[in-house]
């Protein structure tokens, strides 16, 4: 009899536990109506719910780039992240929690080798600009992560879809035109117009308005002619930062000091346990001592904006030198913005705070001589005014017209470098044009490269500041420019 | 050669024992006259009287070839990164260069020393000079399996696979000897069969079935 009742206590065990199992749901969406350029970064919106509590984990793989989310599911809530990837043409979202089965949605990305005209208008109006690809957005199509914007190369947006955009949408269009990315606005609010000019990037050069589709167009036309100052590439900021000689060095002391002292003991030592022994321990010690020495990661800032503008754009670069196979964990600096692997390649896992919606720490496999970097970019208030008047016998009187003082930096005009001392508000200097320098510096040879020739520039190396922090090295530039006299 | 130096028997002026290098003219003073036996018949292993100085230089020239192996193969390697790094591109290739080089370079240099340096002087001092020869290098082998993209395993087998030869070459030199009873036609064939054998590595090194580190 009790035999029998076996199989059925079995049996309603099993189906209370599966009663007890949380069903997850998991829908995943691309930004910018699933397009993306080759290389560039993007966005993927997810949506997770659960039928009861529970703890789940989200994954999204995107190329070699792994983006981790440990959230906390509550019955009826929908719990929305959006992760910012690189670009992929497949991205792989899966969500499971250690009671449920996990659930994965494949999602597609297409990669466009021609540019990318994001056009969102309600309109429906047909958009082609020569060259260009055109993807159709509604307001959702935006992303939320300053750094998907990469995506496109331009973006037509009409007064309803701006509407209708939500606060970190809007957040993340008023840095992509900081940052001067094309924009044109279609019968703007002129609320949201003077909110979009006061924040645009390249002297608001980038961001325009237009009456009419047809003049939209004409205006990305011209726009085009005009080239706006790039982003900085890795190879130029290795120049700025000037790694991997601390570590080299060392590996050569090492190695120089390994052979002396294996030769010293070849002369005079002579024993074959001796000559098993030097470099047995000279293994083990070279080892230990590439772990103890680790050298100070570097943070690498260059800013630069337009006199009197009140934002400038910044990109930044924080640089980890290995020194052992190993694996590292970094935290993602929380006063950068946009925080992403500078190199596509470079597998890394991130950690995503989804109670900020931001990156929090990176994990990364490193080795002897490798520079593993992450890449930042953003917008900083800008208090600087400079003001610069031509006098005779080839002299500029160089005035401070903000309400900060200035430090001491240099000042480019026609291909050469003047110093500026430090200026108080309202004080000013006079420059000799004549009397300028030839600096072959990094920063300074970068300062002219992405200096217009009908402008003069200020560079001025920031003060460190935060010294508090001795396992960085940091180095900022802000280069301010401003119209020819 | 032994037909290079000395007569068989004969001393150097002042009666001392010339130094026996494994590269250069081999000494066979400590050795039976050619054609002379011991009891039995048998070829004992030369033991060079126990004079443990003379043992000493005789494990030297692999030991310093060792280490000029290293030094060479290390330079490069350093510099290569140095390139690699003012560039921007991955040193790690020049790492797995370097590692698999010392390898090469090591397997061939104890294939032709250990099979000669095993019929010379025997298994014992044959492996000495082996062990003298491939580990001055492990420094290098380190330092660049940390900058490579290698693994562990692979590169810690290779090592191991260096180690044996160190032991098991000597032998085939010790069985030449016994083989030919005579030593200079052991130490020639001993030569022979370590250049094959180091030539075997060479073009085994290039084809894909050859797990080099």
């Amino acid at each position: 009899m009790l035999r029998g009742l076996w199989p059925l206590g079995l049996a309603l065990c099993a189906v209370t536990d599966a009663i007890a199992q949380p069903r997850i749901d998991l829908a995943a969406t691309p930004a910018w109506n699933g397009w993306t350029r080759p290389g560039r970064a993007t966005e993927v919106d997810v949506r997770l719910s659960a039928d009861i509590a529970t703890r789940a984990t989200l994954d999204v793989v995107a190329g070699r780039q792994v983006v981790r989310a440990e959230l906390d599911l509550a019955p009826g809530r929908i719990v929305r992240l959006q992760v910012p990837i690189d670009s992929s043409e497949e991205v792989a979202v899966s969500a499971g929690s250690p009671v449920a089965p996990p659930q994965r949605r494949d999602v597609r990305i297409a990669q466009s080798e021609s540019p990318l005209l994001g056009v969102g208008i309600v309109t429906g109006d047909p958009v082609y600009l020569e060259g260009f690809h055109t993807v159709r957005l509604v307001a959702d199509d935006l992303p939320r992560n300053a750094s998907a914007y990469a995506s496109v190369d331009a973006l037509i947006l009409d007064a309803p879809t701006l509407g209708a955009l939500d606060r970190r949408q809007l957040g993340a269009l008023l840095a992509h035109a900081a940052e001067c990315g094309r924009i044109v606005l279609l019968n703007p609010d002129p609320g949201v117009r003077h909110v979009l000019d006061g924040m645009g990037g390249c002297g608001g050069r980038a961001v325009m308005g237009a009456a009419t589709l047809a003049d939209a167009k004409e205006m990305l036309k011209s726009s085009l002619a005009t080239s706006f100052a790039p982003a900085i590439s890795l190879v130029n900021i290795r120049e700025l930062a000037q790694p991997g000689r601390v570590t080299w060095n060392r590996v050569l002391v090492l190695v120089a000091a390994y052979f002396a002292i294996a030769g010293l003991a070849l002369m005079l030592v002579r024993s074959v346990p001796v000559l098993l022994l030097v470099p047995a321990l000279a293994t083990v010690a070279i080892l230990v001592l590439l772990h103890a020495m680790q050298p100070p990661t570097q943070l690498v800032v260059w800013s630069e904006g337009e006199s009197g503008a009140q934002f400038a754009r910044y990109q930044a670069w924080q640089l980890f030198p290995g020194l052992v196979r190993g694996h590292t964990r970094v935290p993602v600096l929380p006063q950068l913005a946009s925080a992403r692997t500078c190199e596509p390649g470079q597998p890394m896992r991130f950690d995503f705070d989804a109670d900020r919606g931001r990156l929090a720490f990176a994990d990364f496999d490193t080795r002897l001589f490798r520079q593993v970097s992450l890449c930042y970019s953003g917008m900083v208030p800008l208090e600087r005014v400079i003001a610069i008047e031509a006098r005779p016998d080839a002299l500029l009187n160089v005035r401070n017209a903000g309400r900060t003082a200035w430090p001491s930096g240099l000042l480019l005009a026609g291909g050469l470098a003047h110093d500026v001392p430090a200026l108080g508000p309202g004080d000013s200097t006079i420059i000799r044009t004549e009397r300028g320098k030839q600096r072959r510096d990094a920063p300074a040879r970068m300062a002219m490269e992405r200096t217009q020739a009908d402008r003069v520039a200020a560079l001025w190396e920031s003060d460190p500041g935060d010294a508090a922090d001795v396992t960085t090295e940091r180095k900022e530039w802000l280069l301010l420019t401003a119209p020819r006299p | 050669m032994s037909a290079a130096g000395p007569s068989q028997g004969a001393r150097p002026p002042g009666g001392e024992r010339r130094e026996a290098t494994l590269g250069g003219n081999h000494t066979t003073a400590a050795e039976p006259p050619q054609g002379a036996r011991p009891p039995g018949g048998e070829r004992r292993e030369a033991t060079l009287g126990g004079n443990h100085a003379i043992e000493a230089q005789i494990d030297l020239p692999p030991a310093m070839t060792g280490l000029a192996l290293a030094i060479a193969v290390a330079l490069w390697w350093v510099g290569s990164s140095r390139l690699a790094l003012d560039h921007g591109t991955d040193a790690a290739r020049g790492a797995a260069d370097a590692l698999k080089t010392l390898w090469l370079v090591r397997g061939m240099a104890l294939a032709m020393l250990s099979v000669r340096a095993g019929a010379l002087y025997g298994w014992r001092r044959g492996a000495k000079g082996g062990l003298g020869l491939i580990s001055l290098s492990w420094p290098v082998v380190a330092l660049a399996w940390s900058a490579s993209a290698a693994s562990l395993t692979l590169v810690v087998l290779a090592e191991l696979l260096l180690l044996a030869g160190s032991a098991a070459l000597p032998l085939i030199g010790l069985f030449l000897r016994r083989w030919l009873r005579r030593v200079d036609f052991a130490v020639m064939a001993g030569t022979a069969v370590g250049t094959a054998l180091a030539a075997a590595l060479w073009v085994a090194s290039g084809s894909t079935y050859m797990p080099l580190p």
